[in-house]
């Protein structure tokens, strides 16, 4: 490796895959960076396994190309990518103990049977796993296996390591501890991390950057933040996590300050490219709603409303509430609140700049 | 305490079954066993309780030198059935699944045959006016009918494969139907060639399949009597031919019936033995 290295390690151009007269993979186009953790994320379906498959090599691309430092990777076989996989089910050979599952790739390449011993050693320490050589597959945890899984891919030291859904079977609690686990050991390997899943709160858990596929498209790609506070599509909105999404037509243009007409009320939102008479959707998250008068400003939205639901669910509160006009939207608050009992009138207030102002209809992927 | 409480639920269904295998099995076998004690005086079996006739299958050079020569032919029948029917299966569970099931169905399709006829269609083509030579002479690379096809252990081994293939077939492709495609990627993207993915993983996990098929092969052709005759000749006899003349025209019960308890011991040693190499092998897929 060179001090020089490009910066950009893997990129897709215009990878398209059918199988037979589905189009699993629409045009993807996508760059991930040395050392950097991207991930997938999209509801089932939507192409992200396809993606990584075609990555690792088990699948052809029907067109388009695959480049690893700007060599064209396409057409290579697996077994000669210097790429790796975490499998959705681990696919452990389960007739080979942990130790020689771990240096099965190791020895496929030839490296000698000592060099192969310390470094099953190291990288059973490196997933905390010491001593677990002789058991057999079966023997382990769920949780446990996935570590070898890890172990048997990053023994390789490969330049990619994809990962499909890695943490799908396990239960919360060790999803979120591995979560972390995971995270730690990316910085600490420096390998880049192309990553699938469909739990968007994992995505933005670990991820440095999202692309959020829907229907074989990348539909947005960005940080975490910027996917969950500045989602440019209905789908990335309703997708990653709760939101509020509301129609309402353009009345006022003024810079980047927008007034939407929503049912009985006018709404001060903050958007580029607005044109005024046009449609919209706005997406308001349940946790930006504040339940009180707030601060007296003229551009901040003010509704009075009835709660009609409070739902009590450990950290947060979750309040259904009617406002005039027959629009219902959804209100969270700190679990801790009590919150106002059903029936009771609220004032319910949002600034601008939590309003984000999306095209309206969700979008149609042409065919 | 479950398992206890379904036994004890299943068995007015296990009755019939049972008196069944015990008047029609058990008590056949018990009374063979018996007889291989006995001893024979002109066409009377004299009830004794006699080592001999197992002392004369064991010491008598045409007996045990037919048993050996039996299970010779029976492991080479076993191996010839492996090394065909290990790579058809093998092909067969990378076709796209309607081929697959149509081409394995037609694979299956001559155990529905006639075991007879089987033997008699390579009586007809390796015999001296038969498909084999004639066509050898046609295309003139030989003069002459070539006898040693017909009547010989190769002929014997050849035919016995054919008849027998399918056993292997079965369990060979089941077992490599339920090794999960994942797997292969898996040993494929830990930089495995095609080859090595085979000798490493494909080939240990559906070592149970292997085993099964072979094992069945192996008993099968050791009880062998009919192929022997029509293909094997008098050169290549087989015990079973020489069982089923004790029984008949030599009127020799007793050492009949050792042969047969020795031959069912060795087989219900193989049987077990194959058992335990499977639950060894065997792995959760």
């Amino acid at each position: 490796m060179t001090d020089h290295a490009p910066l950009e390690h893997l990129r897709l151009q215009a990878l398209w895959k059918s199988f037979g007269d589905v189009k699993a993979v629409r045009g993807i186009d996508l760059s991930v960076s040395r050392g950097e953790f991207l991930t997938l994320l999209g509801p089932s379906g939507c192409g992200k396994t396809t993606t990584l498959r075609m990555v690792a090599g088990f699948e052809p691309p029907t067109s388009g190309t695959i480049l690893l430092h700007g060599k064209d990777i396409t057409n290579e076989p697996p077994n000669s990518r210097p790429i790796n996989t975490v499998f959705q089910h681990y696919a452990l050979f389960p007739h080979l103990s942990v130790e020689e599952n771990i240096a099965f790739g190791l020895r496929m390449r030839g490296v000698p049977a000592t060099e192969r011993q310390r470094q099953v050693t190291d990288a059973l320490r490196a997933v905390a796993l010491p001593g677990f050589e002789r058991r057999h597959p079966r023997q382990l945890s769920g949780g446990q296996q996935q570590r070898v899984a890890l172990a048997r891919a990053l023994v390789n030291r490969p330049e990619i390591l994809l990962l499909d859904e890695p943490l799908g079977a396990l239960d919360l609690k060790l999803r979120r501890q591995m979560q972390l686990e995971l995270r730690a050991l990316h910085r600490e390997v420096g390998i880049s991390f192309l990553y699938v899943t469909h739990d968007q709160e994992e995505a933005l858990a670990m991820s440095d950057r999202v692309a959020v596929m829907n229907a074989g498209r990348i539909e947005q790609i960005g940080s975490p933040r910027e996917i969950y506070e500045q989602p440019i599509s209905r789908f990335v909105a309703d997708f990653i996590g709760e939101t509020n999404l509301l129609e309402g037509r353009v009345v006022r243009v003024d810079g980047t300050r927008v007034q939407v007409k929503l049912g009985p009320h006018i709404l001060h939102a903050l958007g580029e490219g607005c044109v005024t008479g046009t449609q919209v959707a706005l997406s308001i998250r349940p946790e930006r709603w504040t339940l009180t008068e707030g601060v007296r400003d003229a551009d901040m939205n003010r509704f009075s409303g009835r709660v009609r639901e409070s739902v009590y669910a450990g950290s947060v509160l979750r309040q259904v509430v009617e406002l005039e006009g027959g629009i219902t939207v959804v209100a969270t608050r700190p679990g801790n609140l009590a919150g106002e009992p059903a029936g009771s009138a609220v004032t319910l207030t949002i600034i601008p700049s939590d309003v984000v102002v999306l095209p309206a209809g969700p979008p149609d992927p042409p065919a | 305490m479950r398992a206890d409480a379904d036994t004890r639920h299943y068995w007015p269904l296990l009755l019939p079954v049972s008196l069944w295998s015990l008047a029609l099995l058990l008590a056949p076998l018990s009374i063979l066993f018996a007889i291989s004690f006995f001893n024979v005086e002109y066409v009377t079996l004299i009830p004794a309780f006699t080592p001999d006739n197992y002392l004369k299958v064991l010491t008598r050079p045409l007996y045990s030198g037919l048993l050996l020569k039996t299970f010779k032919i029976a492991a080479q029948v076993s191996l010839c059935c492996v090394l065909l029917a290990y790579p058809a299966a093998y092909f067969l569970v990378h076709l796209p699944p309607r081929l697959r099931q149509t081409l394995y169905f037609m694979a299956i399709v001559p155990l529905w045959i006639s075991y007879l006829i089987r033997c008699y269609a390579w009586k007809l083509i390796l015999g001296q006016n038969g498909v084999l030579n004639s066509f050898l002479q046609w295309i003139g690379m030989t003069q002459e009918p070539i006898a040693a096809f017909l009547y010989s252990e190769f002929a014997l081994t050849l035919t016995l494969s054919h008849v027998y293939v399918a056993f292997v077939l079965m369990p060979v492709y089941s077992s490599l139907e339920k090794i999960p495609r994942h797997l292969g990627e898996a040993a494929s993207d830990l930089y495995a060639s095609p080859w090595q993915r085979l000798r490493r993983v494909t080939l240990p996990l559906s070592m149970p399949g292997v085993v099964t098929g072979a094992t069945f092969v192996f008993s099968l052709t050791l009880g062998d009597f009919v192929a022997a005759t029509l293909v094997g000749g008098p050169e290549n006899l087989m015990i079973g031919m020489v069982v089923w003349n004790l029984f008949g025209t030599a009127y020799q019960w007793p050492l009949g019936a050792a042969i047969s308890f020795l031959i069912l011991m060795v087989v219900l040693g193989l049987v077990s033995l194959a058992d335990r190499i499977g639950a060894l092998r065997r792995v959760e897929l």
